[in-house]
């Protein structure tokens, strides 16, 4: 991991104990993951984060709305993975960036416990998640 | 972790911080099922529970793995071995997005070739995209990634996959290492002489040493020749 996932982890988890995010916290997010910190703010803040739960066993993905008009939404894991556009191109591509906006939406929302909870059967869990 | 890929008997095998996922990658014709099937053989018996094995049907009977010779091909530990054959990436997908649901999860899946899983034209048409097979990899590997993950929570559960390179090393490697720390490589050293070496990309890197192990195909066995440190860094 390096120095910037590092630092990032640390914001996240203390958001984590405190359900709730400081000035200070958004600066060092800002710093690290740039623009797309305040878009994922908006995505969260219209509560455009779902966590879809399997039942019993507690596996999870998100769904995430984006910013366009057609209000697309993308499946996401948010440490590493986001079906959108961006995550394939930019950052597993180019490396130029760290996270997509719907992957730091994706942390924000569950850090702050604003995520939109779902609960399915394991059995549609995997359904979906066969069509990653 | 990398006495894992040899005979017990010949090495020892310590058990050391392993990471849950790995990649094997070597040139064509260079033993790695073999060395899958070693791997596979010593976590079925070091933990006394099922491995699965995934490969594609032809492929393995046509060239069937040496085994190391002092183990024996009617040992009880086969029957730990589940051998799973599968033909493209869809099948994969599936059985890492059912992952969860499993009463005993299994305590290592081997995926043999896992590269050519992902047919190219398939891909390309499957998401109208001429990088169809590198966008296919990105989320097989990630929903392999989170199936383990999670399946850690409960329990132990390793995944090994292999995958063939020409030339030098693989290309997308910038693709394996997102989702994969731990990736060993294997280069020839003379005729049916193997190098397996280690690269590790996760946060302790650094602070272990690189090891190279040394084997031998050339007789139709997996012949362990010993392990050295690696001073070329």
């Amino acid at each position: 991991m390096s120095a910037s996932s590092l630092v990032a982890e640390s914001v996240w988890k203390s958001i984590e104990s405190t359900r709730s995010v400081t000035e200070d916290q958004l600066s060092i997010l800002h710093f690290l993951f740039g623009k797309n910190i305040e878009r994922a703010t908006r995505i969260v803040d219209q509560r455009g984060v779902r966590r879809i739960s399997g039942e019993p066993s507690g596996r999870s993905i998100f769904k995430v709305v984006g910013e366009s008009r057609r209000k697309e939404e993308y499946l996401c894991f948010a440490e590493n993975y986001c079906a959108c556009y961006s995550f394939f191109y930019d950052i597993v591509n180019k490396g130029e960036q760290l996270c997509c906006k719907h992957q730091l939406a994706a942390r924000l929302a569950s850090a702050l416990g604003a995520c939109v909870e779902v609960n399915v059967s394991d059995e549609q869990l995997a359904l979906l998640l066969a069509k990653l | 972790m990398i006495e894992s890929f040899f005979d017990g008997n010949q090495v020892e095998i310590l058990e050391t911080h392993v990471d849950p996922i790995t990649l094997l990658s070597g040139p064509p014709c260079c033993g790695k099922t073999s060395l899958l099937f070693q791997f596979a053989y010593n976590c079925a018996s070091q933990s006394n529970a099922n491995v699965v094995f995934m490969c594609n049907r032809s492929r393995l009977q046509s060239k069937r793995p040496y085994l190391s010779q002092s183990i024996d091909p009617s040992s009880h530990v086969f029957k730990l071995i589940q051998m799973k054959y599968v033909e493209d990436d869809e099948e994969i997908k599936k059985y890492f997005a059912a992952f969860h649901q499993h009463d005993k999860i299994p305590t290592a899946v081997v995926v043999d070739d896992f590269g050519d899983l992902f047919d190219d034209r398939t891909c390309q048409e499957r998401y109208t995209n001429p990088r169809g097979r590198d966008l296919a990899m990105v989320r097989t590997l990630a929903l392999c990634y989170n199936a383990i993950t999670h399946a850690n929570k409960k329990s132990p559960c390793k995944l090994l996959l292999s995958d063939t390179h020409l030339g030098n090393s693989t290309r997308l490697l910038y693709i394996y290492k997102r989702w994969i720390s731990s990736i060993f490589t294997v280069k020839g050293d003379g005729p049916g002489s193997f190098l397996l070496r280690n690269k590790n990309y996760s946060r302790s890197c650094g602070l272990g040493k690189t090891r190279i192990a040394k084997y031998s195909i050339a007789l139709k066995d997996l012949v362990f020749e010993g392990i050295t440190d690696d001073n070329e860094q």
